[in-house]
């Protein structure tokens, strides 16, 4: 069977003209080498459990405080809470995050990054920190006090 | 899904196989973590081309594409079919993509400058003149598109004989119009190319 046979199957040269456009747009605009990974990471999470998705919606550079490195303030929201954080890069490489949820309240959070797994708990005002976050990705998912729902933000880059 | 017979062969350099996907789909709703893994190597990078085809700057499109496969973990059970899977991530990315402009977090997209800089190829080895040629005689035509059809043929061209109906509502056209969208807008690429005979496409 020819493909123009096919109806709306491709031609040989239409296959190839496609083939060619897929090229340039992956010349002119690659997608970022490690988007893949980054995905990977971000979804190799337990989904039979109650996900909610916090999306970025602000991202912010700030003065610098004590190192020549920029802090930045980025902010996720969701259905449930807003998750504020500032990252704060520190000279031996690692980085500082204090964060701060609306509604305020104590939940568990947990930052999930390749090298090591790190927790902590908001106090009732809904405040956490985490000192010595290594560099590299990292997704914080905030696991709601008396609520087996966990907010799950994408990964970012630290 | 039959697996593609006569053209099949002819398109096998196309990334995206819906055969495989629609395996891999229903490995993944039951459970299968390498088959989630699976789908997301092979539609991620036509992901990434929905995402910047609205306009939004790279570091928001990261966000945007991680958003809607993290969206899609809570909701892999109410999918049907394969087809359905890539509507569903296609129509999460743009409207996540507009969320995006809305606030603000948009650049414009300099099309034109990258457009020009294509059409001019660097000297090199004569191989390589000539691919560069065929290559930027193949921009000039994709330039010459009306934008709707050079949108359209972007995505379409990560996708390998998609289900029209599914994904053209998902791209926001008329039910069962890509077919024929993407082949009007395929036979006018087609038609620009063999109109320019030096070019190497006949």
């Amino acid at each position: 069977m020819r493909p123009d046979d096919r109806g709306d199957e491709l031609t040989e040269l239409d296959a190839a003209i496609l083939s060619g456009v897929r090229h340039l747009w992956e010349t002119v605009d690659p997608m970022p080498p490690g988007l893949i990974d980054q995905v990977q990471f971000a979804i190799d999470l337990d989904y039979s459990l109650d996900l909610e998705v916090s999306r970025l919606v602000e991202r912010h550079e700030l003065a610098a405080a004590r190192t020549d490195e920029l802090t930045r303030l980025v902010t996720f929201e969701s259905d449930s809470l807003s998750i504020m954080i500032t990252i704060e890069p520190r000279v031996d490489g690692t980085a500082r995050i204090d964060g701060w949820l609306t509604p305020g309240a104590c939940h568990g959070i947990e930052l999930r990054c390749p090298s090591r797994p790190m927790s902590t708990e908001s106090d009732d005002a809904g405040r956490f920190s985490l000192d010595a976050v290594p560099m590299g990705i990292m997704q914080l998912i905030v696991h709601l006090t008396g609520n087996s729902r966990r907010i799950i933000t994408p990964t970012m880059e630290i | 899904m039959q697996p593609g017979t006569g053209a099949g062969a002819l398109t096998e350099r196309m990334p995206v196989d819906q055969d495989e996907v629609g395996a891999l789909f229903l490995a993944a709703r039951g459970g299968d973590r390498d088959a989630l893994a699976g789908l997301v190597r092979r539609l991620t990078p036509m992901l990434w081309h929905v995402a910047r085809a609205q306009g939004i700057d790279r570091e928001a499109s990261v966000d945007v594409v991680q958003t809607a496969w993290l969206s899609l973990l809570g909701s892999l059970t109410d999918i049907e079919s394969p087809a359905a899977l890539a509507a569903w991530l296609i129509t999460v990315t743009k409207r996540e993509a507009w969320r995006v402009r809305k606030t603000g977090r948009s650049e414009h997209i300099e099309e034109d400058a990258v457009f020009v800089e294509m059409r001019d190829p660097r000297p090199g080895p004569a191989e390589q003149v000539v691919d560069d040629d065929r290559r930027a005689r193949l921009w000039a035509a994709v330039d010459a598109l009306p934008e709707r059809c050079r949108t359209l043929l972007r995505i379409v061209a990560f996708v390998r004989r998609p289900d029209y109906t599914e994904v053209s509502e998902a791209l926001g056209m008329p039910v069962g119009s890509v077919g024929p969208n993407r082949m009007r807008c395929l036979a006018k690429l087609r038609e620009l190319l063999v109109a320019d005979r030096t070019g190497g496409w006949r």
